[in-house]
């Protein structure tokens, strides 16, 4: 077991249908996992022990679960803004809804204040202002994640592809162009 | 890595888990023996009641609760309040004497200085009193020393870990200050004079200044949802602080230029030293030599509850910090008569000005501090709130809290939002053993005036107690 370096050399897809083909195959690949994974979950707990179960389950399976609940409580919180119906007053008590506020606004805080900090690391202060497009960044996600739920079910054997070859090194320009093609 | 000081170290060295329980401990035997005289500011006094009552009286969401308080400033008393044994405030009063003691002696090379230093941040009666009676001030004091350390040590090595952690830290502080929103320009000039040459200043003031704008922004937000108008909340976190620009001849505040003149006279000292060359009068360093002088121009606070004494404690503080990225001024022999004079005539001082403190709660301090049988006279307040213990009251919590702080049980406390306050009104004998109302703000007042001009006094009360600010009503007996 180890861990990978952050640094990998792939080119990043920079269109946005490419990048949601892109981010639906993985999270499918995270919810078949998961599914697989836990077909007999008591056999898994003795495999690898309580602890790594645990992790698992909220690594793995946690992920896409994560985006798939985010744009259902993106409408919650619209319609409690707009018009504050009794139901969704008695579905959030006052723990659940300070609980919600706190993690809709630091999370939200954090993922972008955490994105600004990725691109000064590296120097690339012109992609800090996109940091702060953090939580769009979050619904795409949503968007693949619910792409990835209804490729599972209707078609668990097709795995999407990813065209690379749009952006090039600034050594490469008008050199070799990629040809589209499977990643 | 290009680093000035040892901060980064200074927890986990073996001397800070030593010197912190011990620090602690003190500040706990001496708030076991001064909290009860509670020497609060009035604003003070509101949080802390604020914070009790929500703990005790109100448990709603957060529609109750007052968004011109802080929210870091709110949570803080929350926790003092809730902790009878004041195991907490006495935490946090070690934490910041323990962290400023070792700093200095990490960072300060003659031992005189190193030992006068200690004795004056233990033993000053300005530290003193912020340890014990103004909580917010030694976590914002906390916040604003790891704050500035980060913001000096980016300026050196250039890791912008350091901003970031800067910016957290300033982001908190404008949890308890929102006054803190005004320095945020102090920042951004900093940065200016530091990265002026290029945008790179622009990339780095949104790094610094993001994490205050988002949580002041979150805090509005909120205020907006529960509260349904920000007005007052936009008035005070932004146009009330630039009040003590018109104010500023005022005459508290030049009693703050009074007590901290020898700081004036150290700071000029200093910039004359470095000062050789032109280019250092354009520079960051100058640029930090001079924030705590235009800190009274954004810290509203410190001409409305942190004057004067408690203050100038924030000089000296920043002056340690800074001392390191100063460098020598004089030889070490200097420096002892230099740095080892001004330390024991600003402890003088400080005695001296807390003699004369225009601010009735840190004069009572002061001569509690050093005449131990001296009795602190009753207030007003505190006279009637102990004539209306125990009873069953009708009365603004907002307006009367200085009365109420001194009534231990408030369950049968019906206030102008309570449920069953309309029907008090019709009938107060069912609900009610007395009323107490505040003549100039009072919603009860108001009704109760209102009510009288119509002929509908409160049937079956009598006043009992009647002076230019308060009037209480109590129960006729047979009624």
């Amino acid at each position: 077991m180890g861990i990978i370096r952050s640094t990998t050399y792939e080119e990043a897809t920079s269109g946005v249908w490419n990048w949601i083909r892109q981010r639906s195959r993985w999270i499918k690949g995270y919810m078949q996992t998961t599914l697989v994974y836990n077909r007999h979950p008591l056999k898994l707990i003795r495999s690898i022990g309580l602890k790594q179960w645990f992790s698992f389950q909220l690594f793995i399976g946690g992920t896409p679960i994560l985006f798939l609940i985010n744009p259902i409580l993106w409408i919650l919180f619209g319609i409690w803004i707009g018009w504050n119906p009794l139901w969704l007053s008695e579905l959030f008590t006052p723990a659940l809804l300070f609980l919600s506020l706190f993690n809709f606004l630091i999370g939200n805080f954090l993922g972008i204040y955490l994105n600004l900090l990725g691109a000064f690391r590296r120097k690339y202060y012109p992609l800090t202002f996109i940091s702060l497009l953090n939580p769009f960044y979050w619904l795409l996600h949503s968007f693949s994640a619910y792409k990835a739920l209804w490729q599972l079910l209707r078609k668990p054997h097709f795995w999407e592809k990813t065209q690379h070859g749009f952006t090039q090194p600034a050594h490469q320009k008008g050199g070799v162009k990629i040809p589209k093609g499977a990643s | 890595m290009n680093r000035v000081t040892r901060l980064p170290i200074l927890l986990r060295a073996r001397s800070f888990w030593l010197l912190f329980p011990l620090l602690s401990a003190f500040y706990w035997v001496l708030n076991q023996r001064f909290q009860s005289l509670a020497l609060y500011s009035p604003n003070q006094q509101w949080v802390r009641f604020h914070a009790d009552w929500l703990m005790r009286v109100s448990f709603g969401g957060l529609d109750v609760v007052d968004f011109e308080i802080p929210p870091l400033n709110l949570l803080l008393h929350l926790l003092i309040v809730s902790d009878p044994y004041q195991v907490f405030l006495s935490a946090l009063a070690g934490f910041l004497v323990s962290f400023l003691i070792l700093y200095g002696l990490t960072n300060i090379r003659t031992k005189v200085i190193k030992l006068l230093c200690s004795l004056y941040l233990i033993f000053s009666p300005s530290i003193l009193f912020s340890c014990l009676f103004v909580p917010d001030y030694v976590l914002y004091l906390i916040l604003y020393c790891l704050a500035f350390y980060f913001l000096l040590e980016f300026s050196v090595s250039e890791q912008v870990f350091y901003l970031f952690v800067f910016g957290l830290l300033f982001g908190l502080m404008g949890l308890i200050r929102f006054e803190t929103f005004w320095m945020s320009f102090v920042v951004f000039f900093y940065l200016f004079l530091r990265y002026r040459n290029g945008r790179l200043f622009f990339y780095y003031a949104l790094a610094a200044l993001f994490p205050l704008l988002f949580l002041q922004f979150s805090w509005v937000f909120l205020s907006l949802i529960f509260k349904g108008e920000v007005s007052g909340l936009l008035y005070h976190l932004f146009i009330e602080p630039l009040r003590v620009i018109g104010a500023f001849s005022n005459p508290i505040e030049q009693f703050v230029l009074q007590t901290t003149w020898p700081f004036i006279f150290l700071y000029a000292l200093t910039v004359v030293r470095l000062g050789t060359y032109r280019a250092f009068y354009r520079s960051a360093l100058f640029f930090s030599l001079l924030i705590p002088f235009l800190s009274p121009f954004f810290l509203r606070t410190t001409v409305q509850e942190l004057r004067p004494v408690t203050f100038a404690s924030i000089f000296f503080i920043h002056y340690l910090i800074l001392f390191p990225y100063i460098g020598n001024l004089f030889n070490e022999r200097r420096q002892k008569i230099f740095y080892g004079t001004f330390l024991i005539g600003y402890f003088i001082l400080t005695l001296l000005t807390f003699a004369s403190t225009p601010e009735e709660h840190e004069a009572l301090f002061f001569r509690r501090f050093m005449d131990d049988g001296y009795q602190i006279p009753a207030s007003e307040e505190s006279v009637i709130g102990k004539k209306l213990a125990g009873k069953r009251l009708i009365a603004d919590g907002q307006a009367t809290y200085r009365v109420l702080q001194d009534i231990p049980d408030l369950s049968g406390l019906i206030h102008p939002n309570h449920p069953l306050y309309p029907s008090a009104g019709f009938t107060p004998s069912a609900f009610a053993d007395a009323v107490l109302m505040r003549k100039d703000a009072d919603r009860v007042y108001r009704d109760y005036t209102e009510g009288t001009g119509q002929g509908k006094d409160f049937a079956g009360f009598a006043m009992t107690y009647e002076d230019e600010e308060y009037a209480v009503l109590e129960r006729v007996p047979d009624s």
